[in-house]
């Protein structure tokens, strides 16, 4: 499954409101834009999402929300639709393949199809904080809407431009949030679940990328709390004293080795300022690699990156950009080949770098 | 001093613009310094080929900026103007060849595609040297006794096209590397891209007749030549 469209609202007071409308993607993306100008944002209107339906209630005292999100799976479409405000539920609604699966108002009331029982709609009546999406799994009654499950526990954002976890040690005792901070516990499962398949791969992997390391490991140091160290020329380096840019790249690499490894089937990958903090040769060969990994399970991987670095940009084919334009009104434009492929294909032949397409900002020419 | 910076996409034309610069401008007034970069991405390392010395007699600096690659040249332009703007250039030509990615009858289209991005720029000229630089060695007709006596006009004419008659050769020579190559095939050469071949044309070439009767046929060949006049003419 992946995501097709979404377009978002959010309004913070009265006036004040972000919106983006009918903004497309394909299985792999590259959001390019200037600081400012929303590329951020759009990755939080998805995470965010994900995170109301993992936790199935509305907790936010946020003023609205507004989703509309159209996810493809073996060509079956699926509309998802959701507004929230002041902690209720507005409106939800699900079409698959343009049928209503289920609808509900603001009291929390509406219909719903039971599967099982061909062409029956059944009333319901739910709490107005709760949603209902994420209050419906069932395998007999609900089978269609397994494929969404699937997709909401496979998601991933990865704040590149943040430390990905190096301050984070992985403890027995405690749960673990389900994010990109968690690569001692990721790497710890790995290893207990693949071996030293899993530990090579990395080493490979991160190695491939321009670093030189000879062994990746955990130790206990506290009891029952776990980190990771690495080898490098011989001398153990804890992930405290890891350069970040190294750290990055290997909480990256051990997250999404890990990913490969499972079997999930519906992974979606969001990475903020990709390449951030890096050297050119590094930046360069994590793209490479990413992109790479992404056509290779182009069918279960999905994968939407933000950058407004010219390394990255100019590595990154322009098929797979869109190009996020703030204008004079503060109106939220894209740019792509889905949407503009004349300019785009006009601009392949002029023979320059693809940052040269974004900076002279010729993608807005006619 | 006047500071002219070309940037071109190869060694075909550094080699070529190089001598004709100096088939013309007096040498103690000339300092050429040629540079060529590596790497298809960014960022671009640049080494420098050759230097000539600045003396006080020098009153034209040219920096030929080899970008060795047809789909960097006008990005190398770009990325470079202010600071050569900025270090005393006041004068910028690109040189681009229209092949492959566009065809004779779309060189308006290429020149309208690309002057988007030099707009703002001061003094900047992209030309395309439509098709490929070497067309302007086909048309220059006596170059080839020299290459080989036995190459005569007549026995290209004879054994593979009439030079003399045609009417557009930038139209006409759709693959002129390759046209060129056939021609010298003629009498057992060849023309290659190895700087030895291309030394051996560009050397062999009448920049007399290229200045004054060949740019009459080639449009793209006469840009070049009035903006370098406009240069070097005080």
């Amino acid at each position: 499954m992946y995501i097709e469209s979404i377009s978002f609202e959010r309004k913070y007071f009265e006036k004040n409101k972000w919106e983006i409308d009918n903004f497309y993607l394909s299985k792999i993306n590259l959001i390019a834009g200037k600081n400012a100008s929303g590329k951020t944002r759009i990755l939080n209107s998805i995470s965010t999402l994900i995170d109301f339906l993992r936790e199935g209630n509305i907790d936010s005292d946020s003023l609205y929300y507004s989703w509309n999100i159209k996810l493809i799976k073996n060509k079956i479409e699926y509309i998802y639709d959701l507004k929230i405000d002041n902690s209720i539920v507005l409106f939800e609604e699900l079409k698959i393949d343009n049928d209503i699966y289920f609808s509900r108002d603001k009291e929390g009331k509406g219909k719903i199809i039971y599967e099982s029982k061909k062409d029956l709609e059944l009333d319901f009546a739910i709490e107005n904080s709760k949603i209902l999406l994420a209050n419906k799994r069932d395998k007999i009654q609900h089978l269609l809407l397994e494929p969404i499950f699937n997709w909401i526990n496979s998601f991933y954002l990865f704040e590149f431009g943040d430390s990905l976890g190096q301050g984070h040690r992985y403890d027995i005792r405690n749960n673990i949030p389900n994010n990109d901070k968690q690569v001692v516990y990721k790497f710890k499962k790995g290893l207990d679940k693949f071996g030293d398949k899993f530990k090579n791969r990395i080493i490979e992997t991160f190695n491939g990328i321009g670093y030189g390391i000879e062994d990746i490991y955990i130790k206990d140091i506290v009891y029952q709390v776990y980190a990771l160290y690495i080898k490098e020329n011989s001398e153990e380096i804890s992930q405290r004293e890891i350069s970040q840019g190294m750290f990055r790249v290997l909480s990256l690499v051990v997250q999404i080795t890990y990913l490969e490894f499972s079997s999930k089937k519906n992974i979606t990958i969001l990475i903020d300022d990709i390449g951030e903090g890096l050297d050119f040769e590094r930046a360069n060969n994590l793209i490479k690699y990413l992109v790479k990994n992404a056509k290779m399970q182009r069918n279960k991987l999905q994968l939407i990156m933000t950058t407004n670095d010219r390394l990255v940009m100019n590595n990154v084919s322009l098929e797979h950009w869109i190009i996020v334009d703030k204008d004079d009104n503060g109106k939220i434009n894209f740019y792509s080949e889905k949407t503009h492929s004349k300019i785009f294909k006009k601009f392949k032949r002029i023979g320059l770098n693809n940052f040269d397409f974004f900076s002279s900002e010729y993608y807005k020419e006619n | 001093m006047k500071r002219l910076a070309i940037f071109l996409e190869g060694k075909t034309e550094q080699i070529f613009i190089d001598k004709f610069l100096r088939e013309f401008i007096s040498m103690q007034n000339l300092a050429i310094e040629t540079v060529e970069a590596s790497g298809t991405e960014c960022p671009r390392f640049t080494t420098i080929i050759s230097s000539d010395n600045l003396t006080n007699q020098t009153k034209y600096e040219v920096l030929l900026f080899n970008s060795c690659s047809d789909r960097r040249v006008i990005s190398d332009l770009v990325e470079r103007y202010e600071n050569l703007k900025n270090e005393g250039y006041n004068s910028f030509l690109a040189i681009r060849d229209l092949y492959p990615e566009y065809t004779y009858d779309e060189r308006d289209e290429a020149k309208e595609d690309s002057h988007f991005f030099i707009r703002d720029f001061e003094n900047t000229t992209i030309i395309y040297a439509t098709m490929e630089v070497e067309t302007w060695f086909i048309a220059e007709l006596n170059h080839y006794p020299k290459i080989d006596t036995r190459l005569t006009v007549e026995n290209i004419k004879n054994n593979l096209i009439n030079l003399e008659s045609m009417d557009n050769f930038e139209k006409d020579m759709v693959e002129p590397s390759k046209q060129l190559n056939k021609i010298y095939n003629l009498v057992d050469k060849h023309w290659s891209k190895s700087e030895k071949g291309i030394v051996r044309t560009v050397n062999n070439l009448d920049y007399e007749n290229l200045y004054y009767n060949t740019r009459e046929q080639m449009p793209s060949l006469n840009q070049l030549i009035t903006k370098l006049d406009e240069f070097f003419i005080d």
